[in-house]
């Protein structure tokens, strides 16, 4: 089944940049998410509206020598993003 | 008539009286504010009174009419009155950043152990001021905006459900000293280490204290978005500082090596902190 959920960023989080590495916080809440590269590429791919099966297939593309993962890390960093608050459904 | 003494706590500008009725109401506050206390008569933004009256006195604590503590245990009116009273200054304070964090002077620097409840930096810092180290806090600094300066509500040392064993590995004392309750204790830190000198120290070095039963020790850096985002979770007041003070914080980690200290006991501990404190006593 093609996983076309869509989702969108949190608009109350902002960015901090670390070297290769991303805080999101929120100035609302004081709350600071960390994120690895691969988050980081999976929520700014949401940023852009792409559905899921859109974003698992771009970074198919880019990295060939993970095939085997790269779908189930997706998935479980989206979940982990939105279990953090800073992406939600759109149609939420 | 039981005398009244009425005592000011200072911290950061901001002021609290503490009324007390009775001798060892008196001890009672000079046991846990003594490095906080002033001489002049200010405007306070709350007061408590402290109760201790008959032969045997019964004591109680109040805050206005509102009885916080009735009962006999020192330990738990000192328990419930130092929580209440250290994050009064914090909560319209926007001179600096309020860390939950113990901190410590070591040589001329200023370290921090930032950490929730149960982290385990109040035993780590008592083991280190017992080491040498100078005790600011174990529980409250205010971090400030421009020089990132180390101002610490400086309090006796807190710490919950302690096992005979550990308080042994850093505390040889007479126990009449400290208070003791069912849940922990409260040990002046003087009884640690005499040579106590007030200090505001420049931050230097960061250690995220994690006391984790049986693990190996480790001390490991943690990249700067991971030192921020464990300094955000330990960030009180936030809500005074423009845009949350975010960016600072960041700009603190920019400039200041973060560690994760992962101990199990104070057996092992020496070597794996010694490249940081190399000069602690044995």
């Amino acid at each position: 089944m093609e996983d076309t959920r869509v989702f969108a960023i949190n608009p109350d989080y902002k960015e901090e940049k670390f070297d290769n590495e991303i805080l999101l916080y929120s100035v609302f809440s004081g709350k600071g998410v960390y994120l690895n590269e691969t988050a980081y590429l999976v929520w700014q791919m949401c940023g852009k509206g792409l559905t899921v099966k859109e974003i698992i297939a771009l970074l198919e593309e880019e990295y060939h020598s993970q095939l085997d993962v790269i779908r189930d890390d997706v998935l479980q960093t989206i979940d982990a993003l939105v279990d953090e608050g800073v992406i939600v459904a759109a149609d939420d | 008539m039981t005398e009244k003494q009425t005592y000011t706590i200072g911290f950061c500008e901001q002021y609290v009286t503490i009324n007390c009725y009775g001798r060892q109401a008196r001890e009672i506050a000079e046991f846990l504010f003594i490095d906080l206390f002033i001489d002049s008569e200010l405007s306070t933004s709350n007061s408590y009174d402290i109760m201790a009256v008959g032969n045997q006195p019964k004591l109680s604590l109040w805050n206005g009419e509102k009885k916080l503590y009735f009962g006999e245990c020192p330990y738990s009116l000192a328990y419930i009155l130092v929580n209440g009273v250290i994050y009064q200054p914090i909560v319209k304070n926007d001179r600096g950043q309020a860390i939950h964090s113990a901190a410590l002077g070591y040589e001329d620097k200023g370290v921090l152990f930032p950490g929730n409840s149960g982290s385990g930096k109040s035993t780590l810092a008592a083991w280190l001021v017992a080491r040498g180290c100078n005790y600011l806090t174990d529980e409250l600094v205010l971090l400030s905006l421009e020089e990132q300066r180390i101002y610490p509500f400086t309090r006796p040392i807190s710490i919950r459900n302690i096992s005979d064993t550990i308080l042994a590995s850093f505390f040889k004392g007479e126990r009449k000293k400290i208070f003791i309750g069912e849940n922990g204790c409260m040990l002046p830190h003087r009884l640690l280490n005499s040579n106590f000198s007030p200090d505001t120290p420049q931050l230097s070095l960061i250690i995220f204290p994690e006391y984790r039963s049986g693990a190996q020790m480790s001390m490991t850096e943690l990249s700067g978005a991971m030192a921020c985002s464990r300094l955000i979770s330990c960030y009180v007041n936030a809500r005074n500082i423009e845009e949350h003070g975010i960016n600072r914080l960041a700009d603190v980690v920019r400039k200041t090596p973060v560690f994760h200290l992962v101990y199990s006991n104070f057996n092992d501990l020496a070597p794996v902190v010694t490249d940081y404190f190399p000069n602690l006593l044995k």
